[in-house]
């Protein structure tokens, strides 16, 4: 089922706008990704086509159809609860089976189909278990189960691994994008971890304030992010705001050059992996002092102090971390940078030395590594 | 493991469905076809077997009309006419029932403990006729306001001084609740005005007030009713209780109890009846109903009345029943106190005398 | 620990002073008549009749109620109207008032000589002194009890398994029946439970609604009442331990039903 809103608008009760004027397209068979801060509107999206929120204003259109003034039952749509929403008095069998029962099937073709889910699932044998009696994991799967159980054309999850602990969560994302390719469902998903989004999606949407900041895939999203809110929502950024002097940012020793913006207020955007350490010398350009490393497992954390007192943060591996202390001189190099205007558009982006940008390979085909 | 068994919740509705609407058919069914209904248009006298009358008293005579007057009448009726009568009894305490009647409770006879009681319901337009008219005023029975003692009167009560001394404990109720407990109050009142007036010729207020003052410091406890007043008396709280005389000798026939004394100045209780005029037109039953009030001041009826404590308004059978009934030297009626209508005002009105020493002794 | 025990005792003793020991006494005073007299007391019709008035307004009550409560308390949780605050205080009432001043009101707006109830008159049909009088009070003193249990539960419970249950297919009413029902069930059966206890000991709405006419509008308490007040001591005690072990059986099958529906346990 493919999805498109047009100038979808939601204004609740109390005057909150909780989504402005949003138009997009989402293919079909694809998962997508709702990703943004608490309040930004994702989830009142998310509901609005299930049908569970009427929009003040715009059109929702499911497979090229109409939906929006449809009630949720004849959507054909499987939602996911947050908190799951399991029906607290029937037992797992039943609540997979609902959906079947209110179709109205024959018992053969329930007890088949639900027997068949539980197996999916992995949770075979727990047919007559209340909800209760499962742990938040297996409550997760049987509310997952009992979505799929009408085989509905979308899938929709509001943030279906919020409550769940961090190890266990790892687990059961990748098994839910695992099914979810293998039954090839067009679905969406709310979260506001940037990592999960990343991980599964094969398109994220990323809301602000109810209004799309940004659609498009993952390296997208990351790698060419159109605002710096994208920029630094979704990966982590070194951010400054400053003012562009004869044609070069007015940043110390951070002098980037900027067209069109003399005398304008600039956004500087630098992310920490594209920050590199090499060794001290007079000549490099960038100077800096190492105020702090942080080892973080895969890498090391530098804060470190440029002239002009400007603070700058590296991602460097660990072999090079290890070496580095406070106060160590170091020179830097700056790979790649971003720069918006004042009002958050792309000015500026630049990548320097990056070969596999345009999706290049570095590695020649074929040949064993 | 738990288990839910399927269809549980549309079972149990069904159950309790099934079984509420089965219940309510077998209790309306089986009755025996007393009505749950209401008490309402019945058969006109004369046509059809069965007359009704709806008779609302207070609580003081209902073993008497219960156990004797009705079934005597009935028979009367039935030998007379050859139709029986069915009665609806309803027994309350009478302000209460007078209360009642005027809110619409459709009774034909109301025979209640005060004349005021019968007033609320002529003031509510069901009584047309005079029913003062009739026989003694519209009066059947009597009593006398008396005192109620241990057997053997341990602490020797004689007249209503005894009742003020000092370490006597007395019960009556409040007439703030029970308007027939009025009566006791008026009882004092007057005995302290005769006194006075035995004394110096003129009855005195003043002593009647302190009369009433200096017993009303000696009661602990005042009821709701006189039969509640009479049953913390019976659980040893008092040493005497002030009461009708016709409820203590009803008591005694139940169970010996009471030795009663009789002050020699007290007050003459009277209890009317009277025909409610717009029910009885309504059920057109007024020619049963009329006999059944004729039929209260016939000897059968007042001779009923005089076995469960109540002195006679027929003066052969009061004769004939002197001795239980002793006459008190004093006796006096309501009009000795200037009416009920003043008695109303200058003992209970806001600024009554009842209702100062009632606040006094706060 | 010490404390424990303390409070432990406490508890004991307080439900023995104020629900064994009375009980005890009743039943130890009702002994002192005589099995025969308090049998034959029993048998009595206007006994039989007082009984079958008070089990008959019960059944009704506790249906219109748990109809009505449910109704109710949806209406207040699920679908708040302007003035809904104004209901939920309504609802309270009954609670605020005493029972008497409650069956007078209701004797005022329905008695033979209101608009209401001259109206129904002229059709034949009384409210006020008859069995639809008596029951309008009992209702009107349980009402609170049913919408009380249920409104918190509802709140509780929230509407997620309604929605989920939308986005599977389910209609209102199959929601409603199959979902909402299911989820506030031990509510409404404590509702009944407190339901049934209130309408069997119902005595000041009632004595002021029904005219109290023998064998006709006189229920059990009425009837005690009535007992008590004529020393008849033998009536009054069979009749209240009766009233007292309808009770109990009731509250008992409730209980029962209840773990009956949760299924047996491991």
């Amino acid at each position: 089922m493919s999805i498109e809103v047009r100038k979808l608008s939601k204004v609740f009760a109390d005057g909150h706008r909780a989504v402005q004027d949003v138009s997009f397209e989402l293919l079909e068979g694809e998962m997508t990704a709702f990703l943004g801060p608490s309040g930004g509107g994702k989830t009142t999206m998310l509901r609005m086509i299930a049908g569970l929120e009427t929009p003040s204003s715009g059109e929702i259109y499911l497979s090229g159809r109409r939906v929006d003034h449809l009630p949720p039952q004849e959507r054909q749509i499987g939602f996911v609860f947050q908190n799951y929403a399991l029906f607290k008095h029937m037992n797992v069998f039943e609540n997979i089976a609902f959906g079947l029962r209110v179709q109205r099937r024959n018992s053969a073709y329930i007890r088949e189909r639900v027997t068949e889910l539980l197996r999916r699932v992995d949770l075979k044998g727990l047919e007559q278990r209340l909800p209760d009696q499962l742990s938040g994991g297996q409550r997760q799967r049987v509310a997952l189960a009992r979505a799929l159980a009408t085989e509905p054309r979308l899938l929709l999850l509001d943030e279906p691994f919020a409550a769940i602990d961090a190890q266990l969560r790892k687990e059961l994302r990748a098994w839910v994008r695992n099914l979810q390719k293998e039954m090839g469902i067009t679905s969406i998903f709310v979260t506001h971890d940037q990592q999960e989004a990343l991980e599964i999606a094969d398109r994220i949407v990323v809301f602000k304030q109810g209004q799309v900041e940004q659609l498009g895939t993952p390296q997208e999203v990351y790698n060419s992010p159109q605002t710096p809110f994208v920029a630094g929502f979704v990966g982590e950024i070194n951010r400054y705001q400053t003012g562009v002097k004869n044609g070069f940012t007015d940043l110390g020793v951070l002098k980037f050059p900027i067209k069109h913006q003399e005398g304008r207020k600039v956004i500087v955007v630098i992310r920490p992996e594209d920050v590199s350490l090499v060794p001290w010398s007079a000549q490099e350009d960038i100077q800096a002092m190492v105020l702090q490393t942080t080892f973080l497992g895969e890498f090391f954390k530098v804060d470190l102090e440029l002239a002009d007192l400007i603070r700058i943060t590296a991602h460097v591996p660990k072999s090079q971390g290890i070496g580095l202390h406070p106060k160590d001189r170091v020179a830097l190099q700056i790979k790649a940078y971003r720069t918006f205007d004042s009002s958050g558009q792309l000015e500026t982006a630049v990548e320097l030395t990056r070969k596999a940008v345009q999706g290049e390979s570095m590695f020649p085909v074929g040949e064993a590594v | 493991m738990k288990e839910v068994r399927k269809g549980w919740l549309s079972k149990s509705a069904a159950l309790i469905a099934i079984g509420g609407l089965v219940m309510s058919v077998v209790l309306t069914g089986c009755g025996g076809g007393d009505k749950t209904g209401a008490a309402n248009t019945s058969a006109t006298s004369g046509d059809g077997k069965t007359a009704e009358i709806v008779l609302a008293a207070y609580t003081v005579p209902k073993e008497a009309y219960q156990k004797e007057i009705i079934p005597a009448f009935q028979k009367k009726w039935k030998e007379k006419t050859g139709q029986d009568v069915k009665f609806s009894e309803s027994y309350v305490g009478s302000g209460a029932q007078a209360k009642a009647i005027a809110s619409g409770l459709e009774a034909d006879v109301a025979a209640l403990s005060l004349e005021g009681d019968i007033d609320v319901v002529t003031k509510a337009g069901l009584i047309t006729h005079d029913w003062k008219a009739k026989q003694q005023k519209g009066m059947i029975t009597r009593s006398v306001v008396a005192f109620g003692v241990k057997k053997g009167n341990p602490k020797g009560i004689k007249d209503w001084e005894d009742l003020a001394k000092p370490g006597v404990a007395v019960l009556y109720p409040s007439p703030r609740t029970s308007g027939g407990a009025m009566w006791d109050v008026n009882a004092i009142y007057g005995a302290g005005l005769k006194k006075s007036e035995g004394k110096s010729g003129t009855p005195d207020k003043q002593s009647a007030k302190e009369l009433l003052a200096n017993i009303q410091k000696n009661v602990k406890v005042m009821d709701k009713s006189g039969r509640e007043s009479m049953t913390t008396f019976e659980k040893g709280l008092g040493d005497v209780v002030v009461t009708y005389e016709n409820e203590l000798l009803l008591r005694n026939m139940e169970s010996p109890i009471y030795d009663i004394i009789y002050p020699n100045a007290t007050i003459l209780i009277e209890n009317p009846v009277a025909l409610i005029d717009k029910n009885v037109d309504k059920h057109g039953n007024r020619e049963v109903v009329e006999a059944f009030v004729d039929f209260l001041w016939s000897k059968e009826a007042q001779e009923a009345f005089a076995k469960y404590g109540f002195r006679s308004v027929d003066p052969e059978v009061a004769e004939a029943n002197k001795a239980k009934f002793p006459q008190p030297s004093q006796l006096f009626t309501i009009d000795y106190l200037g009416g009920w209508p003043k008695v109303l005002e200058t003992l209970y009105g806001p600024n009554g005398v009842w209702t100062e020493v009632a606040e006094q002794r706060q | 620990m010490n404390l424990r025990i303390g409070l432990s005792s406490f508890t004991y003793l307080w439900f023995l002073l104020m629900l064994f020991g009375p009980i005890g006494a009743l039943i130890w005073s009702a002994y002192g008549e005589g099995a025969s007299a308090l049998w034959r007391e029993l048998v009595r019709p206007e006994a039989i009749f007082a009984l079958k008035l008070t089990l008959l307004i019960t059944v009704i009550v506790v249906v219109l109620n748990t109809l009505f409560g449910i109704l109710t308390a949806l209406l207040i949780v699920r679908h708040p109207f302007p003035g809904v605050t104004i209901l939920n205080t309504i609802v309270d009432l009954p609670f605020a008032v005493s029972p008497v001043i409650a069956g007078f009101m209701l004797v005022l707006l329905y008695g033979p000589n209101s608009l209401i109830g001259a109206f129904t008159g002229q059709m034949g049909f009384k409210i006020i002194f008859a069995l639809p009088g008596m029951i309008l009070a009992t209702l009107f003193v349980t009402f609170p009890f049913m919408v009380r249990e249920l409104v918190p539960v509802l709140q509780e419970a929230g509407t997620w398994q309604e929605q989920a249950a939308h986005m599977l297919g389910a209609g209102n009413w199959t929601t409603f029946w199959h979902v909402t029902l299911p989820s506030i069930r031990g509510g409404i059966l404590y509702g009944i439970v407190l339901t049934v206890a209130r309408s069997l000991g119902e005595f000041g709405a009632v004595l002021v609604v029904s005219g109290n006419l023998i064998k006709q509008t006189q229920s059990a308490t009425l009837y005690v009442y009535q007992a008590a007040a004529d020393f008849n001591s033998a009536g009054a005690y069979s009749v209240s331990i009766l009233l007292c072990t309808i009770s109990v059986i009731i509250l008992v099958l409730m209980e029962t039903l209840k773990k009956y529906g949760e299924g047996k346990r491991a």
